[in-house]
């Protein structure tokens, strides 16, 4: 394991060391460790964990054991961080931002059609409706219908594109947009001219998208909704739209 | 305290007084010694030859910058000790990194009387110990008139043991925050410095020569680069002593001229900037037409400077200051030590007659450093291919073909190679896009999407050093693998964090290679480290196996302190007599050196005319 440098300090607070270790048969010396991903991700432990790979010793490789070579093999600790294979640990439902090259996720198990939604209009989040939920007819006017696609950015960030059905030229051209993300790394940039989307390929070859790290999409969702999902009329969000006082007070 | 030093059968805590002239070894004047189980005490006085009177079955030795010891003991014939405990190393880990109060305590000081006082212990001023170890190089052994023999002897014997004692006082203060595994490691190395700095490099005696007529030399190379370059930058001025002048307003001239002008930063002044580290070196990348230019205004400043870094036997010998940067690398001040100087200079580095030097680099270090810690495949692979990083990165960023292969009369490849090189070894070191495109000369979304596709082509790599930047903020400090450590705080910039593991991971390595070469009896021949190299210097007849054992040592050093994910290259070289050695990036400079060195003995040659 990777030691941290707890207890790492002068006295008066000035100096940065390892923590301490006795010698000469007080404490045990820890052993001589190889190899920087040693320990569990610091990341979610919703997500999966970090896989272990079995790198050879050093030591191995080490022709004859002069006292220099036992000295440094004492000498020998990890202190560098525990990494190991990260994974993104929430999953923010957005539209891809028009400076990053997107894919969508190819499998049909990571969309969801037909989801019913409210967005936010002062804040532009989006709220997962329950369809059991008898809505006033106000707000029933307000939802729409959804489709969720997971997808990922250049940059190896996951996030779930949001699609909301509709009759508008916006909606066919992200349509569009989406089926050819399935296959092709392209930004979408509005062109609010002619209300549509210019699709825009990279000049430098992108890397086909590594979705292994994935969760299921129903944890994806879960993760990506988490406090936004609307299932009783207590909601908050169902409660300022319906006029409430945001401290909760319907006195 | 002492009972943890029990398994040692004795624990001497020394220190050492000698002469030490400019650029020769040391002259050893007194020596005194407290071992701390017996309380058993030595002291000896250096004006007859004394037999080493310490057994070192099982011993540890505890000193306050202990190459200073071992230097005495070298010029003394005596054996070095075993296990080393240097508190002087130790202490400079303790405080790398740290600022208090708005100072930083490197700067505030790093000697005995710094740490004693960072204890809160007294000790002898700054001022008081200036004046006995003048004192004691002044005189050495022999007492000054007026003074008796022993009066000498006492203040000289008294002063040595006030630095026993200090450092006795010091140590159950540090002993809590020291890894003693770790610190017998450091220790070692201070026998490794005590060679470097005992041996020294052997230099051509055409260096006094260069210095004799330095200022003409100077003149010599300013007009030589003007008549080939046309700079228009150089100037001589003066009419009883000529001297070379650099002109602003020339190099004003020569950047607008160039259209430069864009993109080369200015001074508040409204002049270009001449800074060499910031502006010119890096721009220089990009505008290499201007390379003999910033080579040969560093050269003439060079020689302007008359350092005392030679012996009488023509060694440069110059103090190596071992973990003298955060990272732990040796920092000699440039001005005395030949491998800092221009490249040029580096030629005058010359075995003498039947010797030969032996010199040993790692090919790519800390790119090779950084595959392994990191475990990123690609930088892997390409390293262990011995494949051109530059072009394969390139390669990687989709702006040449996957099969292509460097080929130097490829000017457009090259081009390309160049503009990847510059840009690998800026993005290593945290540089931003912004930068990027002015130094590539590239426009700002380009300079992006070449920082772009590196994060993309290497993601494990970064991923690995983000979690260490992270974790180093989270702890407040960063380490290797063998404890050499950083304090970070909040100011700590990020490049520095960036670059942290590759720097100190090369410094383990070039430490414990030099370590491995004490050990296998080549100390006596360990002339210098530099960078990622080692100079070391044999006889002739056993160039080949020195250079052979060498390379093993480099070999053996990375396998322990990498994960044996890569092995890293080593290139070796040998230089013998006559022959010296070669600095390609300094050869331009070094042949106009040479041809002034000629016409000068040709016109020394012509008899004067005494009509």
């Amino acid at each position: 394991m990777s030691e941290p440098h707890q207890n790492a300090r002068y006295e008066n607070g000035s100096m940065p060391v390892p923590k301490p270790n006795g010698f000469g048969g007080v404490d045990p010396q820890p052993q001589p460790e190889t190899g920087a991903e040693n320990s569990a991700p610091t990341t979610s432990t919703k997500i999966k964990t970090a896989e272990q790979t079995d790198e050879p010793s050093s030591s191995g490789k080490i022709k004859s054991a002069s006292t220099a070579m036992v000295k440094a093999l004492n000498a020998k600790k990890s202190y560098s961080a525990p990494v190991g294979k990260r994974v993104q640990a929430t999953y923010p439902l957005q539209k891809p931002p028009k400076n990053k090259f997107v894919r969508v996720h190819p499998s049909s198990e990571y969309r969801l059609n037909g989801v019913l939604t409210l967005t936010d209009l002062d804040t532009s989040e989006i709220y997962y409706v329950s369809p059991d939920l008898k809505l006033p007819a106000f707000i029933e006017s307000q939802t729409r219908v959804t489709d969720l696609f997971a997808a990922q950015m250049s940059d190896g960030s996951m996030f779930i594109w949001p699609l909301h059905r509709s009759e508008t030229s916006w909606y066919r051209a992200a349509k569009a947009a989406i089926r050819i993300a399935v296959s092709k790394w392209v930004a979408v940039v509005a062109r609010r001219a002619a209300n549509t989307y210019d699709l825009v390929e990279p000049e430098d070859s992108i890397p086909e998208p590594d979705w292994s790290s994935l969760p299921p999409f129903a944890e994806m969702l879960e993760s990506a909704f988490e406090d936004h999902m609307v299932t009783s009329l207590d909601h908050a969000f169902l409660r300022k739209l319906r006029g409430f006082r945001e401290d909760g007070d319907d006195e | 305290m002492t009972s943890n030093f029990s398994n040692y059968a004795s624990v001497w805590i020394i220190d050492t007084e000698f002469q030490q002239p400019d650029g020769e070894p040391n002259i050893p004047v007194c020596l005194c010694a407290e071992e701390l189980h017996s309380g058993r005490r030595l002291e000896f006085f250096f004006d007859q030859p004394n037999e080493n009177p310490f057994d070192y079955e099982n011993s540890l030795f505890v000193c306050y910058n202990a190459a200073a010891e071992w230097k005495t003991f070298i010029a003394l014939g005596w054996e070095l000790p075993p296990n080393v405990l240097d508190l002087y190393f130790e202490h400079l880990r303790g405080i790398n990194g740290v600022w208090r109060g708005g100072q930083y305590l490197r700067s505030v000081g790093t000697g005995l009387v710094d740490a004693l006082a960072h204890f809160g212990e007294d000790s002898l001023s700054h001022e008081e110990k200036q004046d006995e170890r003048d004192y004691i190089i002044q005189n050495g052994v022999i007492p000054p008139s007026g003074i008796s023999a022993d009066a000498h002897h006492h203040r000289i014997i008294d002063y040595c043991w006030s630095d026993v004692l200090g450092t006795k006082k010091l140590l159950p203060h540090m002993f809590a925050y020291i890894d003693l595994d770790q610190a017998l490691l450091r220790g070692d190395y201070s026998k490794a410095v005590a060679w470097f700095e005992h041996n020294g490099l052997p230099v051509s005696p055409l260096y006094h020569e260069i210095q004799q007529h330095r200022n003409e030399l100077q003149t010599h190379i300013a007009r030589e680069v003007e008549a080939k370059y046309g700079y228009g930058v150089f100037a001589i001025e003066g009419k009883k002593h000529r001297k070379v002048v650099f002109k602003q307003q020339g190099f004003d001239a020569l950047i607008e001229r160039s259209g430069y002008g864009e993109f080369w930063p200015t001074t508040p002044s409204g002049h270009y900037s001449t800074t060499d580290e910031k502006v010119f070196e890096p721009l220089c990348k990009r505008c290499p037409e201007l390379e003999p230019l910033r080579q040969a205004r560093k050269s003439i400043k060079a020689l302007s400077l008359t350092g005392t870094i030679l012996g009488c036997d023509n060694r440069n010998r110059a103090s190596i200051f071992p973990f003298g940067t955060v990272s732990g690398r040796n920092n000699p001040k440039a001005r005395q030590f030949i491998l800092s100087r221009p490249h040029w200079v580096r030629n005058l580095i010359a075995p003498v007659k039947g010797r030969a030097i032996v010199h040993a680099d790692i090919i790519a270090a800390e790119a090779g450093i950084a595959a392994d810690l990191s475990g990123d495949p690609e930088l892997i692979r390409i390293y262990q291919s011995g494949a051109d990083q530059y072009l394969e990165f390139a390669k990687s960023a989709g702006v040449v073909a996957r099969d292509a292969v460097r080929d130097k009369r490829n000017p457009e490849l090259e081009a390309i190679r160049d503009l990847y090189k510059v840009a690998l070894l800026a993005i290593q070191y945290g540089v931003g896009a912004g930068t990027l495109s002015q130094n590539l000369g590239v426009p700002l979304w380009q300079a992006e999407r070449i920082i772009a596709s590196h994060k993309r082509t290497y993601p494990t790599y970064w991923e690995w050093v983000e979690a260490q930047i992270e974790w180093a903020r989270e702890q407040g400090c960063i380490s290797t693998n063998f404890g050499w450590t950083m304090e970070v705080g909040p100011d700590t910039p990020h490049n520095t964090l960036l670059n942290f593991p590759q720097q100190a991971g090369c410094a383990e390595i070039l430490r414990l290679a030099s370590v491995l070469a004490v050990e296998r009896e080549l100390g006596s021949t360990l002339c210098a480290p530099h960078h990622d190299a080692l100079y070391l210097e044999c006889d002739g007849r056993d160039a080949g196996r020195v250079a052979i054992e060498l390379e093993d040592c480099f070999r053996e050093a990375s396998n322990v302190v990498l994960n044996g994910r890569v092995q890293l290259r080593v290139e070796t070289g040998i230089v013998r007599y006559p022959d010296h050695y070669h600095d390609e990036d300094g050869q331009e400079i070094w042949e106009m050196v040479l041809d002034f060195l000629k016409q000068k003995e040709v016109e020394e040659q012509i008899p004067e005319n005494v009509n």
